[in-house]
């Protein structure tokens, strides 16, 4: 009942995603984290309400989309190669009975992240989609925390809903350790929700969340995201003592609750040529190596690794399963080639430029400040992602695009003159042309690389 | 009860998102509207252009 009440109510809304495409894309979004069909009532599994929602969206962008500026940065570019390139690669795919369902996936979310990031003109449209990225996030979380403190996470409770794009543990801890940074910022500068005592402790509540739920998962790649993601927030803070006291408070309360399962997990470290887990990664990784060596160019193509075979340490082998990649690196390496991975890697690395480019230029800049803040926490994100990352093939789910999407839309407004209103006029002219004013010496905070007022590119 | 807790922060979310989607995307649109009715004033924008 509740769950066809909830279907029922994102029916009635997807209308609206005609006349307010933005709302479309983020409502897609949401819908694709949280997977709510499949969280709460499995029985309407079936229900295509992310197609509903993609055909009103896209629909809304054709017909009613009135800007007169989109965001155009080079990532959407990269973006458009990759998902040509991975259209090449599927179709001299090694496993192409498998290949075309993974390929449709993946070019769903690349478009549902294209759309997004061309909307990234305006400080209040960031901030919606960091909301998008970690409501959905925080809501496993508060599941994950509940589950740790009850049951002592024992590693196999705390995942995401079976199907989702969260579905696996490491997967979930690597996006909540993402998101901890984002919601430090959400704190610290939200523009929608207003800043009182009330939200400031709900944020940090959610936070703590995270952070529990992070140890429930018994993740090692988790752990290591978190790691990263809290070094770079305290190595780029401005009050570095305070930050080094929130993470040792954080971790503090996490290892008070973490059960014996989860020391015993972390100690596998040490000793990780004698576990099946370890040895599958390391396995998975050599095997995309050896695809990649064989087929540099197209690679090995989507679900190549379902040809890998592992040995277990007690000698059987197992064959012919879903075989994950173990690191979304190699996943693209052996899926895509060299070219693929160049492709993500490049995204990766400008999204990272973007973000720090922001965070230096404006970290003196009272009025442009909260550009500096979204740029740092993102940049503890986005690297917190791509190390968790290093050990689940998350290269192709929808979570991992949040924040080159974010870093977009800094690029956007690093390169307007006035970003106050929500629909600035002048164009990113991308990071070729960021890198050469930056190094011809002109002053940062107020780059020359604009169009004219009203010379953008229109649309519709 | 996990469930039903599940559903109303799942319920809470999407309303909170659709109304402040909407709030920003309206306020977008009236600033945009003043916009072009400046830039016809001061004769950067021909009326037909403007959508």
């Amino acid at each position: 009942m509740m769950g066809t009440a909830l279907v029922g109510l994102i029916l009635l809304i997807s209308p609206l995603a005609l006349g307010f495409p933005v709302l479309g894309i983020l409502l897609y979004q949401w819908v694709d984290l949280l997977a709510p069909d499949k969280l709460i009532w499995h029985h309407l599994t079936g229900m295509p309400l992310s197609m509903v929602l993609g055909v009103s969206t896209i629909l809304g962008f054709v017909v009613s989309w009135r800007e007169r500026v989109f965001n155009r940065s080079v990532l959407q570019w990269f973006l458009i190669a990759y998902a040509i390139w991975i259209t090449v690669t599927t179709v001299y795919a090694m496993v192409p009975e498998h290949a075309w369902w993974k390929w449709d996936r993946t070019i769903k979310v690349l478009l549902a992240t294209f759309l997004l990031a061309i909307a990234m003109n305006s400080r209040k449209r960031i901030e919606l989609a960091l909301w998008v990225f970690v409501v959905p996030i925080v809501i496993y979380a508060a599941r994950g925390a509940l589950l740790t403190i009850q049951i002592g996470g024992s590693g196999e409770l705390v995942t995401g809903a079976d199907g989702s794009f969260l579905a696996d543990r490491t997967t979930l801890a690597t996006c909540q350790a993402a998101a901890i940074p984002v919601l430090v910022f959400l704190s610290r500068e939200s523009l929608l929700i207003p800043r009182t005592a009330l939200t400031r402790m709900a944020m940090w509540g959610a936070i703590a969340a995270c952070a529990l739920s992070i140890v429930g998962t018994a993740s090692r790649g988790g752990m290591l995201a978190a790691a990263v993601a809290f070094a770079v927030m305290v190595v780029r803070s401005d009050r570095k003592l305070v930050g080094l006291v929130g993470v040792a408070l954080l971790v503090g309360l996490a290892l008070l609750i973490a059960p014996d399962e989860w020391f015993n997990r972390m100690a596998t470290i040490k000793t990780y040529d004698q576990d099946d887990s370890s040895a599958s990664r390391i396995g998975s990784w050599n095997f995309a190596m050896d695809v990649a060596r064989r087929s540099p160019w197209v690679g090995g193509g989507f679900a190549v690794f379902r040809l890998n075979q592992f040995r277990l340490s007690n000698g059987d082998i197992l064959v012919g399963r879903w075989n994950d990649s173990h690191s979304w690196f190699f996943e693209t390496l052996g899926e895509q080639g060299y070219i693929g991975v160049a492709l993500l890697l490049f995204m990766v690395l400008a999204s990272a430029y973007y973000l720090l480019r922001t965070d230096l230029a404006f970290a003196k800049n009272a009025e442009r400040r909260w550009e500096a803040l979204a740029g740092r926490y993102c940049l503890a994100g986005l690297f917190g992602m791509i190390s968790g990352g290093l050990f689940v093939g998350i290269g192709c789910y929808q979570p991992f695009y949040v924040f080159p999407v974010i870093a977009a839309g800094l690029a956007h407004l690093y390169a307007s003159r006035e970003h106050g209103a929500s629909h600035d006029v002048t164009v990113n002219r991308g990071f070729l042309t960021a890198a050469k004013a930056m190094a011809s010496g002109r002053p940062r905070e107020y780059p020359t690389m604009h169009r004219p007022r009203g010379a953008g590119r229109t649309l519709g | 009860m996990t469930l039903t807790v599940l559903f109303f922060l799942s319920l809470f979310s999407l309303l909170g998102l659709v109304y402040l989607t909407l709030r920003v995307e309206i306020q977008a649109a009236r600033e945009r509207r003043a916009v072009e009715q400046q830039q016809i004033m001061l004769g950067q924008l021909r009326p037909e252009t403007r959508r």
